[in-house]
């Protein structure tokens, strides 16, 4: 081979190599943040990659390299045992493992490696290895399927309790110093995988029962319908499903009540005598849209305006659809002019608006006069952020949130029985008034009523809500752009006080 | 050797002092580096990098004692401290000396891989 095409190869290798490490480092980052519920495409692309560069490299004689993408792939395998769940450890020797590579990329082969110490490296990527493997130090996770979701059923209260330990496994973890806090992350972090994991729930499972309900419920209203169910195979957010469940529950209940007619009438309109209410759902991004259907009379728009003017909601019979359809949404209106145990209250289709709307969610009616009516609920998948303020807490990497407003006060003009140290709340410190002491070195936040001591001003945020939280918790763990905050109820801190 | 020219930065959690003790330039770390800190490190390390070279410096200390967690991201700026040194000329470049807190376990285990990058120029006390 000559020089220059021996030249040529190293240089497309370089290049090659260089963004198949980039790859892998993005990978790895990815992985890591996947925790637990990684991608399995993920992985594979991972070890496809690493693979590869090591084979590169020994065709073109970078020993070097070569000997360590064997390391590195060690460490990803452990890493996939534990299902990328990994110690800062393991984390700390891949990325440096990655940059080592790189810079024996830059390199020729048989160079000198100057000041480079791979032996020196190697023997703490083999530490690293060892002291996983000898002390289990991370318990290895099985890979999650969008299926696993569907063996799950844990009760509310196991979730709430599940929620309150891991509540103080977070508290421990930034409290704990050395190896104790390294561990207490990494439980948090599984325990975090398990509460967001039993937050999602099939979204069949949440409806499935108004299959039989609905036909039941019909018989005894002497009418008959068929019930059809069609849904993807999809997980959503405990509330969403319980929303979606509590929508269907008074859509179905509307559908029997004014839109079904009975056999007798529908065969004098030329139906069949059975009606026909379907579920569908169809997902569209982050969002579901279920829509409620059925074959009967649709609304009567007449008698719709008549009574909403009646019952002073509208002024003039002159009025669109939409109008029309608004009204039907509004609490307390029916066409009906008397209520039995299904219709007539006109809570049903209020009902089926507030409960989609609380999770962040929209309705939509459409109706057709004798052909039927369909209520489309759209949700997203999860529950929707709220707006919050955060804090930054006056010692340690901690930031404080709060859903109430708070305000910054001089330390001054507070009364010091009005003030709490958030760190003592949570359980750093040993007094509430840990820190209160030294006010005047810190921000006073608070709603006039309680006032927390702070490293900084508050600042507005959307902020996500991820557990279960118990009546006396006087906090949780949050998420704001992906970061865990401390949640705190601050009216709970201020009955506590 | 000329007062230094750099400013303590205070960002989200992490502090760095740059101070002397005798002549030694010494970079005091405090508190936890993530992600948040990673631009604001890098944009330091690159200020204090420049001013070693033009205090013609033959040494300084990076005093991690007080230092909680840093992150995998953070340290690849430390690496890429040691490769602009690496990419100086001989005769002027500087030893990194890390102070290390033996109570913090992960030090131990990232200076250690850290000094392989550049076992010439880069020593940990103790040792």
């Amino acid at each position: 081979m000559t020089s220059k095409v021996a030249d040529r190869i190293l240089d497309r290798f370089r290049i090659s190599g260089a963004e198949r490490l980039d790859r892998i480092e993005a990978t790895w980052i990815s992985l890591v943040e996947q925790g637990g519920r990684f991608d399995s495409q993920d992985a594979r692309r991972l070890h496809l990659d690493l693979h590869t560069l090591k084979g590169d490299s020994r065709v073109v004689g970078f020993v070097d390299v070569n000997f360590l993408c064997h390391k590195l792939e060690d460490l990803v395998k452990v890493a996939e045992d534990q299902s990328f769940c990994v110690s800062q450890d393991l984390d700390l020797v891949v990325t440096m493992a990655t940059q080592f590579i790189s810079m024996l990329l830059k390199r020729s082969p048989g160079d000198s490696l100057g000041g480079i110490d791979l032996a020196g490296f190697t023997k703490e990527v083999d530490a690293v290895l060892n002291e996983i493997r000898a002390t289990g130090d991370v318990v290895p996770l099985p890979a999650r399927s969008p299926s696993h979701f569907r063996a799950r059923a844990v009760s509310g209260e196991a979730s709430q309790r599940i929620s309150s330990a891991a509540r103080l496994v977070f508290v421990e973890s930034i409290a704990a110093g050395g190896r104790t806090r390294e561990r207490m992350k990494l439980a948090w972090k599984q325990l975090r995988q398990q509460i967001e994991e039993e937050q999602w729930i099939p979204l069949e499972r949440a409806i499935e029962h108004h299959l039989n309900g609905t036909a039941e419920l019909a018989r005894e209203h002497r009418k008959v319908v068929e019930v059809a169910l069609d849904l993807p195979e999809l997980a959503v957010h405990r509330d969403v499903a319980a929303a979606i469940d509590t929508a269907v529950l008074h859509a179905v209940r509307n559908a029997i009540g004014h839109g079904v007619e009975t056999p007798e009438q529908r065969r004098a309109l030329g139906k069949l005598p059975t009606g026909k209410i379907s579920i569908r759902g169809r997902r569209f991004g982050n969002e579901i849209e279920l829509v409620v259907e059925d074959d009967g009379a649709g609304v009567d728009f007449t008698s719709v305006s008549t009574k909403a003017i009646a019952a002073g909601l509208l002024r003039s019979t002159h009025v669109s659809e939409r109008a029309l359809i608004d009204v039907l949404f509004q609490p307390h209106f029916s066409v009906r002019d008397e209520s039995d145990d299904l219709s007539g209250r006109g809570l049903g289709l209020a009902a089926v608006k507030a409960a989609i709307e609380q999770v962040g969610g929209r309705v939509e009616l459409k109706t057709h006069p004798s052909k039927g009516t369909s209520i489309i609920l759209r949700t997203p998948l999860g529950v929707p952020s709220v707006d919050a303020v955060c804090f930054q807490a006056s010692r340690f990497n901690i930031i404080f949130a709060s859903t109430q407003p708070l305000r910054p006060a001089p330390p001054t003009s507070v009364d010091p029985v009005l003030v709490l140290d958030p760190l003592a709340v949570i359980g750093i410190g040993t007094h509430p008034s840990d820190g209160v002491g030294n006010a005047s070195k810190y921000f006073l936040v608070g709603t006039g009523k309680c006032y927390l001591t702070a490293g900084g001003l508050p600042f507005p945020v959307k902020l996500q809500r991820i557990m279960a939280k118990g009546s006396n918790d006087l906090f949780e763990v949050a998420l704001v752009d992906g970061n865990e905050v401390l949640l705190l109820d601050i009216a709970a801190l201020e009955a506590a006080r | 050797m000329t007062s230094l020219q750099l400013k303590p930065v205070f960002s989200q959690g992490l502090q760095i002092e740059p101070g002397t003790e005798d002549t030694t330039v010494v970079v005091r770390f405090a508190g936890n580096a993530d992600l948040r800190n990673r631009e604001v490190l890098e944009r330091t390390l690159r200020e204090i990098h420049g001013e070693l070279l033009q205090l013609a410096a033959r040494e300084v200390v990076v005093d991690f004692m007080k230092l909680e967690f840093m992150n995998s991201s953070c340290f690849k700026s430390f690496i890429s401290w040691i490769s602009w040194l690496q990419g100086t000329e001989e005769d002027v470049r500087y030893c990194i000396r890390f102070r290390m807190n033996q109570a913090i376990h992960w030090q131990k285990r990232s200076l250690h891989a850290l000094k392989c990058f550049a076992a010439d120029l880069v020593s940990i006390e103790p040792s």
